[in-house]
């Protein structure tokens, strides 16, 4: 048994919904197949007002055992420090999630939000807000860059706008079994699990990103969305392509760039006049590259491959 | 006289985001009654100054659960700035991808938020609490563990249109981005197929979905309910009748005013969208009605305005229209719940009707009216339900969201049918400065976006989210807001754990996290006290 | 192992001929030494079926039917056509044994048989009474025969194989078992569509991509999610396809062989 505590800061629920959709092991799964407590949760929790805060004290006080503090949404910090803007159960929610980081055994970061910030902390951000234990790239965040749970771990992130449920039930799983120490993070302290390929790995527009054929306007069904949409599967670490999104498609599949939402930049050049669904060129060719390319050899890369392309890359082949 | 006890309960859980309220009791009635939204984001600052399409972007993320109506607005709302035409495959597209969002919504809503109250010990005596515990209970129920389940097929075929669900772009000015195919059509169509004959028909109805839409008043329900055993052991029968043993149909009641912006453009007659067409293109109405006068009107975004007097900004004491705004919150939020302000949210009013209800109850009510065009969806079940049991309660409010599973299913399949897959689901607009103006319903109500683009970039961007409208606080002429009318009445019978209140303020499905209204100062100046440095 | 149980009421004629069908087959196999096999006399409890068949590979029910057919009609049915959940009721009784597929399925998930097939002889008579009508007695007879049969081939299939795994819904189901065998401590395996067979190929590095081989309960089985792949093999996503699965040194993989509709040659990253 585990007992596990999901709260909200600034977010949206979007981490939650998809969390919703989970299969084999569905949320009831965990609960009743992996003995997984849900002490509170926002969308799913029975007790209000005074309860609640009763259940938080006591988890606090240790009457009740936290394993697990899941944290949705960024920290808010506004007005100047203070987190009023954010407040639950009667006191800013920061404070109950310095307090809680301490006596949880481990602590999950879920969403782009919990993890970098995201969203909320664009600029000129607003809310003050900030990640666990990353303000975009830089480490330290809320909880500071030494921080480590009880279990000795830093905040396990996991990304994404949203996560994709099975990346969120697989690290719940392997911490509530025990085998947490089985997990590798890397810099970001991301499960490499998911995060060590790009969002490009299993893209079935891969074809075109190979032979150099664009999407060059929207819903056309053949091209790569790398040239001139701006799709950032080449840059972008995570599973999307292939864990797929509600077991049917992927953003890219289906036609839209990927923004790149489980990198610390997300949403990247602040969404700046000219950067939204557009490839970034300098001279015709692209600011951004695959990892690992440089500018000549993209443009050996991209001459051969347009040289080499046949005919059919051309013509639709994804037929009505 | 009697006491009267203050009860400050925060937060209600289980409508996403933290709402708090405060009630007055007086011999365990609630006399007075207010609502206080915490968080502050600030999406509409951010938006400032960015790229004309970043809200598709940012907005969809505004909010998780109903991400697809905020892109149906962001879309629509550049459309309608750009002047742009919308392929008729483009706008069946948009719809279908906000009818999944909102039908995926219905069971989820129900079981996994709404019905969980149901089990609470103060129904320990209900004849129906064994039923309820067995069926309902989180994670264990029977028909919980279905119902939560079986929401996440519908979405699915949000992914096959957008990659994923919830928070895809994929709609853009001029269309969407995806171009499906026969096979995601027909998958489509098995998905909805699942949902019906696994959840909506045995378990939901205890019958066809032909056979419910036959119910045209309150008697034709009541009656089905006990036409056949299976009616009778729905989870709609079941939720009804366990609904008016437990008294949920005598308190809730409300404003007794109601809107709707209408959604649902339709394809042919759209597809050069303009603010000012829009209520002559829509399948589901638009509306406001009046239930002292019983009175049916046109809504439209002219008549929307804000009024912060108890709200936590320092702006113009007259109630303003959203966009002529500019949005300047106070630093120091204290909250005075004796005439002062006391909440992030803002009024938000009808420049004539004064507060207004929106939500799935408002949208069935207006659909009761006969002030639509012939080929506009109707249905006269709920206003005559509304009508013979006196008014709105919470039993009434969660029905009318629930009945709604009928019109969006077919007008579900209605998008299906209509595709034409070899014509184009996108035309490249050409971007240019302007005003627009999107709306649509959200699964919880009215939701709309004003966009104003200026050299190439946006300069205001608005957002009137369905818990904006009813989760306001007073007006400056001291009318409470929606959900604080209809906590008045409220029996309360255990202050330790007022259920009650959280039914009605669950009846409404609120949603803080869109309550999107935040600093629009002019200056980089007035920005820079909000960061830290 | 597979379980064969028959359902009915053996008062009411007809009725038992489900009841008649394991009666004979235990008569057959006394002697014949099939350990793999378990027959079990349900009777008209119908929530049995979900406790005798928790932890088979495959399950045979047996019963009889009035479907308004020819007396005697033998109709093979997989599971999935008959499963249904329980309608709510206040009695154990109408608690049959396709509520108790459908329970069974979802209290014991992987522990329940996946491979389901229910023969129903549509019964002429179900009066009071001991005897079968001549034609529902052919039909039982035949039934036997069908059924023997099927263990002759599993038996056939077993000894050539070391392993099955199933397939279901677009997803692989590995056990404990052979996750530890074979793909103990990778998190993701390519699936490649090979010479015909399915080649599933533990992957090492975490950034060589692959599907995630997902833990499924708590015992520790795997799900390996590859609805695409096996959507393009246009693999029936509601069938469930029970595979011999074979290690091959040479690959580096396990092979499955599976009836590959409309061969690809495509490989999922």
């Amino acid at each position: 048994m585990a007992n596990l505590l999901w709260l909200q800061g600034g977010a949206c629920s979007g981490n939650t919904m998809s969390f919703l959709n989970a299969e084999e092991p569905s949320a009831c799964d965990l609960v009743t197949d992996f003995g997984i407590n849900i002490l509170w949760h926002p969308s799913l929790g029975v007790e209000l007002g005074d309860n609640l805060k009763e259940l938080l004290n006591d988890c606090l006080s240790g009457k009740t055992k936290l394993d697990i503090f899941v944290f949705e949404g960024s920290v808010v910090n506004a007005p100047n420090g203070t987190g009023q803007w954010n407040r639950f159960a009667g006191r800013p929610m920061k404070d109950w999630v310095a307090e809680l980081s301490n006596v949880a055994d481990f602590v999950v970061a879920i969403g782009d939000c919990a993890t970098y910030g995201g969203i909320p902390a664009m600029a000129p951000n607003p809310s003050e807000s900030t990640g666990l234990q990353f303000l975009k790239r830089n480490h330290g965040g809320f909880l500071g860059k030494d921080f480590k749970s009880k279990a000795g771990l830093p905040v396990i992130n996991i990304p994404g706008c949203p996560a994709h449920p099975d990346w969120v039930t697989q690290i719940l799983v392997a911490v509530a079994t025990g085998r947490a120490g089985d997990l590798s993070l890397d810099q970001f302290q991301r499960p490499k699990t998911f995060f060590q390929s790009f969002t490009q790995t299993g893209c079935t527009r891969n074809i075109h990103f190979a032979y150099k054929v664009s999407t060059t306007e929207f819903g056309q069904r053949n091209g790569c969305l790398f040239y001139d949409l701006g799709c950032r599967g080449p840059m972008t670490h995570s599973p999307c392509n292939r864990i797929l999104w509600n077991r049917q498609s992927s953003k890219t599949r289906a036609g839209m760039p990927c923004l790149g939402c489980t990198e610390p930049e997300f949403p990247f050049f602040d969404l700046a006049p000219g950067t939204v669904f557009k490839t970034q060129t300098v001279m015709g060719v692209p600011k951004e590259m695959p990892p690992g390319l440089d500018k000549m050899r993209y443009i050996k890369l991209t001459a051969a491959a347009k040289a080499a392309s046949p005919a059919w890359a051309e013509e639709d082949m994804f037929v009505i | 006289m009697s006491k009267v006890e203050t009860l400050d309960i925060s937060p209600v859980g289980r409508v996403e985001g933290d709402l708090d309220v405060r009630v007055d009791i007086e011999d365990g009635i609630v006399t007075n009654a207010w609502t206080q939204a915490e968080l502050f984001r600030g999406f509409e600052i951010i938006l400032k100054g960015k790229d004309p399409q970043a809200g598709l972007v940012v907005t969809p993320r505004a909010c998780g659960i109903c991400g697809a109506s905020h892109l149906t607005c962001a879309a629509w709302a550049l459309d309608t700035a750009w002047q742009t035409e919308v392929p008729r495959n483009a706008i069946l597209a948009r719809n279908l991808g906000q009818l999944v969002e909102t039908i995926q919504s219905l069971p989820r809503h129900h079981y996994g938020l709404f019905m969980i109250d149901m089990i609470n010990k103060n129904y320990k005596h209900s004849k129906y609490y064994e039923m309820a515990v067995e069926r309902w209970a989180p994670f264990t129920g029977k028909n919980y563990e279905i119902g939560v389940t079986i929401s996440g097929r519908p979405v699915e075929i949000y992914a096959l249109l957008g990659g994923q669900w919830p928070h895809s772009s994929f709609m853009v000015p001029g269309g969407v981005m995806c171009s499906p195919t026969l096979t995601d059509i027909t998958r489509a169509w098995s998905i909805m197929e699942h949902f019906r004959k696994n959840w909506l028909e045995p378990i939901w109805l205890g019958c066809s979905l032909e056979r419910y839409e036959e119910i045209r008043t309150y008697e034709d329900f009541l009656n089905w309910m006990e036409e056949k055993e299976e009616h009778a052991n729905s989870d709609l029968a079941m939720y009804w009748k366990m609904c008016c043993d437990i008294g949920l149909d005598k308190y809730g009641q409300g404003l007794g005013k109601y809107v709707t912006w209408g959604y649902m453009p339709h394809e042919d007659k759209y597809q050069k969208p303009t603010i000012d067409t829009r209520n002559q293109s829509i399948w589901m109405p638009s509306g406001v009605y009046d239930a002292k006068t019983d009175r049916h009107q046109l809504m439209s975004q002219g008549f929307a305005r804000e009024d912060v007097a108890h709200a936590w900004y320092e702006e113009s004491n007259k109630p303003t229209h959203p966009f002529d705004r500019t949005t300047n919150p106070i630093a120091n939020n204290k909250t005075d719940f004796d005439g002062g302000k006391y909440t992030w949210a803002t009024a938000v009013l009808h420049a004539q009707e004064g507060h207004l209800e929106a939500g799935p109850l408002a949208r069935q009510l207006v659909y009761g009216g006969k002030h639509m065009e012939g080929w506009q969806y109707s249905d006269p079940l709920v206003l005559d339900m509304y009508k013979k049991m006196g008014g709105a309660s919470v039993a009434l409010r969660h029905f009318a969201r629930m009945h709604e599973v009928k019109a969006v299913y077919r007008k579900i399949e209605h998008c299906l049918r209509e595709f034409r897959l070899s014509e184009p689901f996108y035309k490249k607009p050409v971007e240019k400065d302007g005003r627009g103006w999107g709306a649509t319903e959200a699964a919880r109500g009215a939701l709309c976006h004003w966009v104003e683009v200026e050299g190439g970039k946006i300069k205001n961007y608005q957002i009137i989210a369905p818990t904006t409208w009813n989760v306001g606080p007073r007006s400056a002429q001291g009318e409470r807001g929606p959900i604080e009318e209809a906590l008045i009445g409220i029996p309360i019978k255990d202050s330790r754990d007022p259920v009650e209140v959280g039914h009605v303020a669950r009846s409404f499905d609120s949603c803080l996290v869109c309550t999107v209204h935040a600093h629009d100062a002019k200056t980089g100046q007035e920005l820079a006290r909000f960061r830290t440095t | 192992m597979i379980a064969i149980i028959g359902c009915g009421n053996t008062n009411r004629s007809d009725d038992g001929v489900g009841i008649q069908v394991v009666k004979s087959l235990a008569a057959i196999l006394a002697d014949s030494k099939m350990p793999e096999v378990k027959l079990f006399d349900s009777g008209t409890a119908g929530i049995e079926v979900m406790f005798q068949a928790r932890g088979m590979q495959q399950l045979i029910v047996i019963d009889a039917c009035i479907s308004n057919s020819e007396i005697g009609c033998i109709f093979e049915v997989p599971g999935e056509e008959l499963i249904v959940e329980k309608e709510p009721s206040f009695n154990l009784h109408d608690f049959r044994w396709q509520h108790a597929l459908f329970a069974g399925r979802k209290i014991y998930k992987d522990d329940f048989p996946k491979d389901i097939t229910v023969y129903l002889i549509e019964a002429g008579n179900v009066d009071f009474g001991l005897e079968l009508s001549p034609q529902v007695q052919k039909s039982m007879q035949r039934v036997v025969e069908i059924i023997l049969a099927k263990l002759r081939d599993k038996k056939h299939t077993n000894a050539t194989t070391n392993n099955s795994i199933s397939i279901k819904k677009g997803k692989i189901y590995l056990s404990q078992e052979i996750y530890n065998k074979y793909f103990a401590g990778s998190n993701s395996a390519a699936l490649i569509d090979w010479q015909g067979q399915l080649l599933l190929m533990p992957v090492v590095s975490e950034a060589q991509g692959g599907l995630l081989i997902k833990v499924i309960n708590s015992r520790g089985d795997r799900v390996v999610d590859a609805v695409d792949v096996l959507r393009r093999l246009q693999l029936s996503e509601d069938a469930c396809y029970d595979c011999a699965a074979q290690w091959s040194t040479e690959m580096a993989g396990l092979l499955l062989s599976i009836p590959i509709a409309k061969p690809s040659g495509s490989v999922n990253a």
